[in-house]
């Protein structure tokens, strides 16, 4: 399969409703920005279209068995609390083994997405000890390793500093060009500007608009978004 | 085998030891010669009945509940995120020790002895398909974490109403003392009755180990690895209770085992969680025989109860080991 297809997607929580209605198609080749105000739904589609909570409508990767949606798709959900302080190197591995032919190929595997995470440096650190930031870049390097098809990002570019941001947005871009697919949530409109070539907004749990091009945020456009 | 995993195969061979020197050890001596020549000749003697229908029960027990305490602790503590997860925190424990003293104070076991494990085994059951029943429901461990307090909380309650409302001294007592835990009645009988479900309990919770690796960075990560997370965790609840439930029904309440023996593999594993669910079971089986071996050399008048002595031992270690990792 070589598309992510969402349709009439909605979430209720406790009769309240989040996620209305939605539908959209997103292709290999596409850096997919998904945007919106806080509290209008994004994190909480990501979740929904991986059959990570419940939800009503139809999603093509909630519909797949457990392992087919691992070699489909990777999520990097946000971080918070690290409970088993591991290596970096030894979590990559985790990964890796599983989703690589042999010793030779998760070794290769592994240091491929150090580097292009630009965290080889850390991969004899304990977790424990990493900035937000590291670990943010970390958990991509850690998807990475699964050899998707697909990478959905909730706000992965949220607590990098600037050389960390332009190392992901390049990283995204290659990704696309190397005909992966990618989702990410985000507030930073320029990052959003520069990395992708779609934009999805999201308001009040419906879709606003879903721009399959490079655009520009405007003030007016900015001021539809956010108010 | 590495230097740093070194201590943990040393273990193996202390619990070897540990294991010779259970079998030894006791109020009896037993002469060895003896022995030999009675097995041989397929005499029933004091020697052949004190080894075979004393000691080795014993040992065996000791080992099965380090099995199923360890493994149990160390599978919980990944699946819930929650270093201080046990089987006892979760309810397992606590209902399995209400369904004995259920048992005891309508004076069922006086009846038949097999009442007990299976009054224990229920009711961890009824605990854990409960545990099940949220765990399909809900994605959130914290969840699973509370309806456990809870169960705990509850079935620790109905424990003191039973005692409290019996009017049979005698019972209560025998109550009391058997919440201590001991591993000094054990028999063949209780054994048998004990290993189906112990054994079953811990392979069924091993047999999650090449997943546990998943759990670092959460259930939801897991899931997109492609973990079955709602198979793995009910693997898991059923897997503690029915090894939980098997030896408390036996042996009654013993604290602390599950809980620090994972936290002793840990750093020798580099926090894995994979190696500390295989190793856990390794250790605890070590503490628990050197626990019982302590109590047989300890010169008391009564013979001290296993739950109290694991406890007295594990804390202060515990608290060593936690100081040690995180007090810097």
């Amino acid at each position: 399969m070589d598309i992510i297809e969402v349709k009439n997607l909605g979430v209720c929580i406790n009769d309240h409703v989040i996620l209305r209605s939605v539908s959209f198609v997103v292709t290999k080749g596409q850096c997919v920005g998904l945007i919106g105000k806080n509290g209008a739904g994004k994190t909480t589609l990501l979740r929904a279209m991986q059959g990570l909570s419940p939800y009503s409508g139809f999603s093509n990767m909630a519909k797949m068995n457990y392992e087919d949606r691992a070699s489909f798709v990777a999520w990097v959900p946000q971080i918070h609390d690290i409970v088993w302080d591991v290596k970096v190197k030894k979590l990559l591995e985790f990964t890796a083994r599983k989703f690589c032919r042999n010793a030779a190929h998760t070794k290769q595997t592994i240091s491929a997405s150090l580097t292009s995470t630009n965290t080889v440096q850390l991969a004899e650190k304990n977790l424990s000890s990493l900035s937000s930031g590291e670990l943010a870049l970390v958990n991509v390097a850690r998807a990475l390793c699964q050899h998707s098809d697909f990478i959905l990002m909730d706000e992965p570019l949220a607590n990098l500093d600037p050389r960390q941001k332009s190392t992901l947005i390049l990283l995204m871009q290659r990704l696309a060009r190397q005909n992966k697919g990618i989702i990410f949530t985000s507030h930073d409109m320029p990052a959003v500007e520069t990395a992708c070539n779609r934009v999805i907004a999201l308001k009040d749990g419906a879709l606003l608009f879903d721009e399959t091009h490079r655009i520009k945020f405007t003030d007016t456009r900015n001021q539809e978004i956010f108010d | 085998m590495t230097i740093r995993t070194l201590p943990l195969w040393l273990c193996i061979f202390a619990g070897v030891a540990l294991i010779v020197l259970s079998l030894c050890l006791g109020p009896y001596k037993i002469n060895w010669s003896q022995l030999a020549y009675d097995i041989a000749k397929d005499n029933q003697t004091i020697e052949t009945i004190v080894f075979f229908e004393l000691r080795i029960p014993r040992t065996i027990m000791c080992i099965l509940t380090g099995v199923a305490l360890g493994t149990g602790g160390a599978a919980l503590q990944t699946l819930l995120r929650n270093p201080l997860a046990e089987p006892s925190i979760i309810g397992i424990s606590s209902s399995a020790a209400l369904g004995a003293v259920l048992v005891m104070s309508f004076q069922l076991h006086l009846v038949s002895l097999f009442f007990m494990p299976v009054g224990a085994i229920i009711f961890s059951m009824v605990a854990a398909s409960l545990l099940v029943f949220i765990s399909r429901r809900s994605h959130d461990h914290v969840t699973i974490l509370l309806v456990g307090v809870g169960i705990s909380l509850l079935s620790g309650a109905a424990t003191s109403f039973l005692l409290s409302i019996s009017d049979n001294p005698y019972a209560v007592n025998e109550i009391v003392f058997w919440m201590l835990g001991s591993l000094s009645n054990v028999s063949n009988d209780d054994l048998l009755l004990a290993v189906p479900f112990a054994l079953s309990g811990a392979l069924l919770m091993l047999s999650t180990a090449p997943a546990q690796n998943y759990f670092v960075f959460g259930g939801e990560v897991a899931a997109s690895s492609g973990i079955n997370v709602k198979t793995l965790r009910a693997k898991v609840i059923l897997g503690a209770s029915l090894g939980v439930g098997g030896v408390t029904a036996i042996i009654g309440m013993v604290g602390f085992i599950g809980l620090l023996s994972p936290h002793i593999v840990r750093p020798f594993v580099g926090n894995e969680p994979r190696r500390t669910l295989i190793w856990s079971p390794v250790v605890a089986a070590a503490l628990v025989l050197a626990a019982d071996i302590a109590i047989r050399l300890l010169p008391t008048t009564n013979e001290l109860r296993l739950g109290v002595v694991t406890t007295l031992i594990g804390a202060p270690l515990f608290l060593y080991v936690i100081f040690k990792r995180f007090g810097h």
